[in-house]
């Protein structure tokens, strides 16, 4: 019984995970913008619920850094889409990138304490390792607009460094 | 008598004019020396400078920023995307600093008398 349990969440995970990857490929630049909008906003979220729930110092001020990073690249991508007088297209990827959070947003608000902690430092890990991994890797290489590109590149040297921070918080944490 | 003290005034005049720039250039003023902040560092890294020059500080990146002593003795603002603030150094030392938002980003400003 529990091996079919195992097996059966193994294929649940191993299909959302292709899943996921099938949707973030061959999307045009204004998805690839709503994409990075809608990453930049969960990761947000993420932090406002650890600053609701932790009393971690540390892990506190890694969320007011996320919730200040976050909000300047979500301005800088607004004003490049204001320059360039488009607006990003909602898409697959995002809907997906949307419900995976709406899943983690609830898991993580049934945590208290050091629970909570950890929780919220593992998963900011493996977002900004995900994320990092599609911008580097699928939409920096693939966007077309020169300036989206810039956007992108300029973003996931901020990402980058997050990603380190979280992986310190994680560390400090066991 | 008049005509030759008014020569001498002309001339005087005249001579200190003339002096006006050489006088000028022997009394430099501060300079400003630029920092750039981007991909998450200084650059330069160290800055040499004369007691009373300035440091602006630019930010390049997205993510805002601050140039902060480490001893907290000084501070410029929060530098978001684009911003500049800068400084003034009046005394001589050496002066480290940081981003208090990301203090994996140090520099460092020397300041000779």
């Amino acid at each position: 019984m529990n091996t079919f349990k195992t097996i059966a969440l193994a294929t649940t995970l191993l299909l959302s995970a292709s899943g996921f990857a099938r949707a973030q490929a061959g999307l045009n630049d204004l998805e690839v913008a709503h994409s990075a909008y809608t990453a930049d906003l969960i990761d947000i979220e993420y932090a406002k619920i650890a600053l609701a729930k932790t009393k971690n110092p540390e892990v506190k001020a890694f969320a007011e850094l996320m919730i200040r990073d976050h909000t300047a690249v979500n301005e800088g991508a607004g004003a490049l889409l204001a320059k360039l007088k488009v607006k990003p297209q909602e898409n697959d990827f995002s809907k997906a990138l949307q419900a995976g959070a709406t899943k983690k947003n609830a898991e993580l608000n049934g945590l208290t304490g050091e629970a909570f902690d950890k929780a919220y430092a593992a998963n900011e890990l493996a977002y900004h390792q995900t994320v990092n991994k599609i911008v580097g890797q699928t939409w920096i290489p693939n966007v077309k607009n020169p300036e989206v590109k810039a956007f992108l590149e300029q973003a996931l040297v901020t990402f980058k460094v997050h990603e380190d921070h979280a992986g310190h918080m994680v560390s400090a944490l066991k | 008598m008049f005509q030759k003290s008014l020569s001498i005034l002309v001339m005087a005049v005249a001579v200190g004019a003339s002096f006006a720039p050489w006088l000028q250039a022997q009394t430099p003023s501060p300079a400003n020396h630029a920092v750039a902040i981007q991909s998450f560092a200084f650059g330069p890294v160290r800055v040499e400078i004369k007691a009373g020059d300035s440091v602006q500080w630019t930010n390049k990146d997205f993510a805002p920023h601050t140039a902060t002593a480490d001893d907290e003795g000084w501070s410029s603002s929060e530098l978001k995307n684009g911003a500049s603030d800068s400084i003034v150094f009046k005394t001589a030392g050496s002066f480290a600093y940081h981003c208090k938002y990301h203090p994996q980003m140090k520099g460092v400003i020397v300041v000779r008398d």
